[in-house]
């Protein structure tokens, strides 16, 4: 590859997303109108300073709406979950269950927005956590804009190592990592990074809920779930890393209600100006019907959604059996005027429809559907209803998750997006490890994948500690931490948010609210990596 | 006259834009598979015609006929 990293191909590189957040955050513009510009701009940029030629684009623009397709099965199950607990009307004995078990709102919040997505992360990716809490954080009387974004910083902390640490085995997988005690170092590293980013969760989350006071109130559960987590997550990675999410998230999921039985926590509190609670939602739904429905009938499709995926992924024997039908499309080498190579591959994002979270979630659906309807709790027509205003709400944001993924296919297939890279690398030198977990966040950006963020820059952060003398585990780790805390703010996952909450549209106020809270964990990481590298 | 009436939305307008990208897919992987160059020329144009739709829509059309007022 001879892809020249002069500062004008830098700047080219990175005009697609300088205007996307410009677009996004400055103008307010929809993702689905907003993404559209980005791949326009970004292909021009591939046809005109990185020599690609058209056919060369329209491949990757290929794998782009595959991809994306891949994705989009996700988000139509998410939603049809969603509207069959809302016709059902479950969300509102939810919202009562809830406030019985744990009287204390904060702790309402944490459980919902950190403890619970993060278990949903556990087990199964995809943007998942977003798209069932979102609507689950509205349900209990957040503001559809904050039940969006809670959920978004809440669960990404468990990116790498959860999904049963897909994202963890694409970076070893990525970097030929073999040497058992480089491969401990590396999850140590990346362990003790990634605990730093969920500590900073829980108090942000404190935080946006009633500031220095919320903060107070919450800390000790805060520090609690953390320890759990983060440091769950620590030990087992030197153990066993596939489940080094998991079993922590479970753990914590048990720990809040104890938490809430605590002295601090058992009585009734709340912040009644909190700015992310909706109270003119909170006490319209205290007077909605339902009123034979218990808290555990009201779950019933999130258990249905638990038990099948945790039968299907954990059990190895049914997962390689259901996981054999998979298919995938071929696509021929391709390279650009500079020699930058895409190579030829056989089967281009394999698809394993029954292994894939879309099937959980539709399975879960359709079982929940069921079971409200024998209950009389989703009357006749409802049904027709629930798939109509599903496959209604798909279609808008369908456009917006098609465009993001073409445009970083087409970014990464002309060279753009190593360009970035290495030049961030060329122009910081020894300061580069500050920035490494940043080249971790754009590659979660740009791909919405913790795990394609490891696949494409994990051999390039290895390559850059050689060259600059660095420790390549705490780089590696500094990588997949990057590339969690990046799940955070990839258009992706924002637009599955936002569906899911019924405001489509509002992805550049997210973006606006998150960006610089995970910019600055990243630079906190980057901080700590620098130091322990470079000064000590 | 219902479904004419959706489709002069714009749900219904990304519908449509959703459906021609969808049918782009097959077209360009046939253009890709077969060396039918000008059968991938033709998904990408499909493709990007598709994805800008809804920007136009937004901020081109839409802006015009805010200016021009309902006739």
């Amino acid at each position: 590859m001879s892809v020249p990293t002069t500062p004008l191909m830098w700047i080219m590189a990175a005009l697609p997303i300088i205007v996307l957040l410009i677009l996004m955050i400055q103008f307010q513009w929809g993702a689905t109108e907003a993404a559209p510009v980005g791949l326009v701009i970004a292909i021009v940029v591939g046809l005109v300073f990185y020599k690609a030629d058209y056919l060369l684009i329209a491949a990757e623009s290929a794998k782009g709406i595959w991809s994306a397709l891949v994705v989009l099965i996700v988000v139509w199950p998410a939603i049809l979950l969603f509207e069959v607990v809302s016709e059902a009307k479950a969300f509102v004995v939810f919202r009562r269950g809830m406030q019985k078990l744990l009287p204390n709102e904060l702790l309402q919040v944490i459980a919902m927005s950190w403890v619970f997505v993060s278990f949903l992360q556990g087990i199964t990716g995809f943007g998942v956590p977003v798209a069932v809490g979102a609507p689950l954080l509205v349900g209990i009387g957040m503001t559809p804009l904050w039940a969006v974004i809670i959920p978004l910083i809440g669960h990404a902390w468990a990116n790498t190592f959860g999904t049963l640490a897909v994202a963890w085995d694409a970076l070893v997988m990525s970097t030929n990592m073999t040497d058992p005690a480089m491969l401990l170092r590396t999850a140590l590293w990346a362990a003790i990074f990634i605990w730093i980013w969920n500590l900073i969760t829980g108090v942000a989350i404190c935080w946006f809920y009633g500031k220095g006071k919320a903060v107070k109130k919450g800390l000790p559960a805060v520090l609690v779930i953390s320890l759990i987590h983060g440091g769950g997550q620590l030990l087992l990675t030197q153990v066993n890393p596939t489940l080094a999410a998991f079993i922590p998230a479970c753990v914590a999921l048990v720990a809040i209600f104890l938490i809430g039985k605590t002295r601090l926590y058992r009585k009734s509190w709340s912040i009644p100006d909190s700015k992310i609670m909706n109270r003119a939602f909170t006490e319209r739904a205290d007077s909605a019907g339902c009123e034979d429905m218990s808290m555990l009938q009201a779950f019933v499709p999130y258990f249905a959604l638990t038990v099948i995926t945790l039968f299907i992924l954990l059990i190895k024997p049914v997962k390689a059996f259901l996981g054999q039908w998979s298919f995938g499309f071929s696509f021929p080498e391709t390279s650009t005027g500079l020699g930058f190579v895409n190579e030829a591959v056989a089967k281009f994002s394999p698809l394993a429809p029954l292994t894939h979270a879309g099937f959980f979630l539709l399975a879960a659906s359709l079982i929940g559907l069921l079971f409200y309807r024998r209950r009389g709790w989703i009357g006749p027509g409802g049904s027709k209803q629930i798939f109509v205003r599903s496959i209604a709400k798909t279609v808008p944001s369908a456009i917006a998750v098609v465009g993001f993924i073409i445009m970083s296919r087409v970014m990464g297939g002309t060279g753009q997006t190593i360009v970035l890279a290495e030049g961030i690398a060329n122009v910081l030198g020894g300061g580069y490890a500050i920035l490494a977990p940043v080249v971790g966040m754009l590659g979660s950006f740009m791909t919405s994948s913790n795990m394609a963020s490891n696949i494409l820059f994990g051999q390039f952060q290895l390559t850059t500690a050689s060259i600059l003398h660095f420790d390549p585990a705490a780089i590696l780790g500094a990588q997949t931490a990057g590339g969690a805390i990046g799940n955070t703010i990839c258009p992706g996952n924002i637009i599955l948010g936002t569906t899911t909450a019924n405001i489509l549209g509002q992805e550049g106020k997210v973006l606006k609210k998150i960006l610089p809270l995970t910019i600055m964990a990243a630079v906190i990481v980057g901080a700590i990596l620098f130091l322990s590298l470079v000064v000590f | 006259m219902q479904a004419q009436s959706f489709f002069r939305t714009k749900e219904g307008g990304l519908s449509i834009a959703g459906l021609v990208i969808l049918v782009s897919f097959p077209i360009t992987l046939l253009g890709i598979h077969t060396g039918a160059d000008w059968l991938s020329a033709v998904g990408l144009g499909l493709i990007l015609l598709g994805m800008i739709y809804s920007p136009l829509r937004t901020y081109v059309f839409g802006k015009r006929e805010r200016k021009e007022g309902p006739r």
